[in-house]
Parts: structure tokens; sequence; C-alpha cells
């Protein structure tokens, strides 16, 4: 499962896309995928806020990923 | 998922030349009695003594211009407006220069004031925009709204 990364995501990872590692599992939920991210990266734990977008909504912590759906990590958002 | 939003994005700052055509531009549209503006301007903050000298703007664009459409939509169905145009900067804008543009247009005053306000609001809260504050020392740190 491939996730788009902005902002400051891209700086913790260090790419702007990650392939999140299918082993032990693939994180069916948006709550699986962020603690598969604290766990591979804790700076993710420290940030005052961490939204999932699927295919460009925000996505609550029950809802499911699918292969085909354009992921994104959406770290603090400082726009104007 | 392959609709195209309006890109709302410009690179590097915001002109007042810009803004000030917008405004003539208006001109011809009379039935409008009251323009409201409002514009995000990068401040020189001072963090732990390091001076912020630009913000540079990176977004999550496709999501971003849907975001933008959506308050956009929002905003219309809650207020009595004629028009509303909203412009960011993506890029490097230097402290002093203009990186939000928000211009909402209604034939009465009471209306754009409180428009404004919400527009304005709304896209700091929900719109995936990220600055990153660069210093004077040219080492930086990411923004977060507050």
């Amino acid at each position: 499962m491939k996730v788009l990364l902005f902002g400051i995501a891209k700086d913790i990872i260090g790419a702007s896309e990650f392939e999140v590692p299918a082993q032990p599992k693939h994180p069916s939920t948006v709550k699986e995928l962020k603690d598969v991210l604290v766990v591979l990266f804790p700076e993710f734990g420290t940030l005052s806020s961490l939204a999932i977008a699927i295919n460009s909504e925000y996505a609550e912590e029950n809802a499911l990923l699918h292969s085909t759906d354009e992921i994104a990590i959406i770290p603090p958002v400082s726009g104007g | 998922m392959s609709t195209t939003y309006k890109n709302v994005f410009t690179q590097g700052a915001i002109s007042s030349e810009f803004i000030a055509q917008a405004i003539a531009k208006h001109q011809s549209k009379t039935a409008i009695g009251a323009h409201n503006i409002f514009l995000g301007q990068v401040r020189v903050d001072t963090i732990d003594e390091k001076v912020v000298a630009a913000i540079e703007y990176s977004a999550y664009e496709e999501m971003a211009n849907k975001k933008f459409h959506e308050v956009r939509e929002a905003t219309f169905e809650k207020f009595d407006l004629t028009c509303m145009h909203i412009y960011h900067s993506l890029g490097a804008v230097k402290a002093g220069e203009i990186c939000l543009f928000v211009f909402v247009s209604s034939p009465r005053r009471k209306v754009v004031f409180k428009a404004l306000e919400y527009v304005v609001e709304k896209i700091k809260a929900e719109v995936p925009v990220f600055g990153k504050e660069i210093f004077e020392d040219e080492s930086y740190q990411w923004k977060v709204n507050s």
C-alpha cells in the first residue's frame, strides 16, 4: 500500500511517497495505518494532529482502506 | 475522482497590482454594494531567537483545490454573496508579502463581514496547505495554524 506524504510527514519519512510494509499485516483501517506509522516513525506520535485522507477526503479512524484508494498523510495544516 | 476543480494556487507572493485589478474587475458588477477582503501576510515571528524570513508553501494540490471548492460552496449556501474569489500562494513568500487573498462581495455590507470570517477560518482549518517557516539562517520549521 502506497501513501502520499506532505509537509512535515515528507520530512519525517524522507520521501514524498511511502510503501507501507505488508508484514506482519496490511493495515485495513485508518487507525491501523496510523498505528503502523507511529511504530515505524515515532515522530508522527509527537505531531499536534495526524489525519489520513482517502481519495482527497478526510477519513474517520474506522474508515476502510482499499488498494485502489489514493491515501495521503495529512500533518497539521498551516495555510494562509 | 477525475473531477478537476478550479486552481486556487499561484506561484510566489500575491502582488498588490493583482489585488487592485481584482477590485477593478468588479466595477461592472453593479448589484454589489459591499466587498470585503482578507489578505494573509507573512509575519516576522521570532522563535528561539531565530527570525522568520519567508514561508515556503506546499500543498496536496488536488485535495486542496477540492477543499477550496467545498469551502466556497458551503459559504455560498450560508450567505447571500454575489461572488467570491480565493487565491493562495505556493513556493516561497517573503516576510511582509501576501500569501492569501480572499475577496467576497454582496449587495449588503453585513453579509460580507460574516462571510469573510467564515471562509478564512475554514481555509485555515481544513485545506491541506503546509507552510515551512524559513529562518534568516536558512534553517526551518513547519508552521502549525492556531
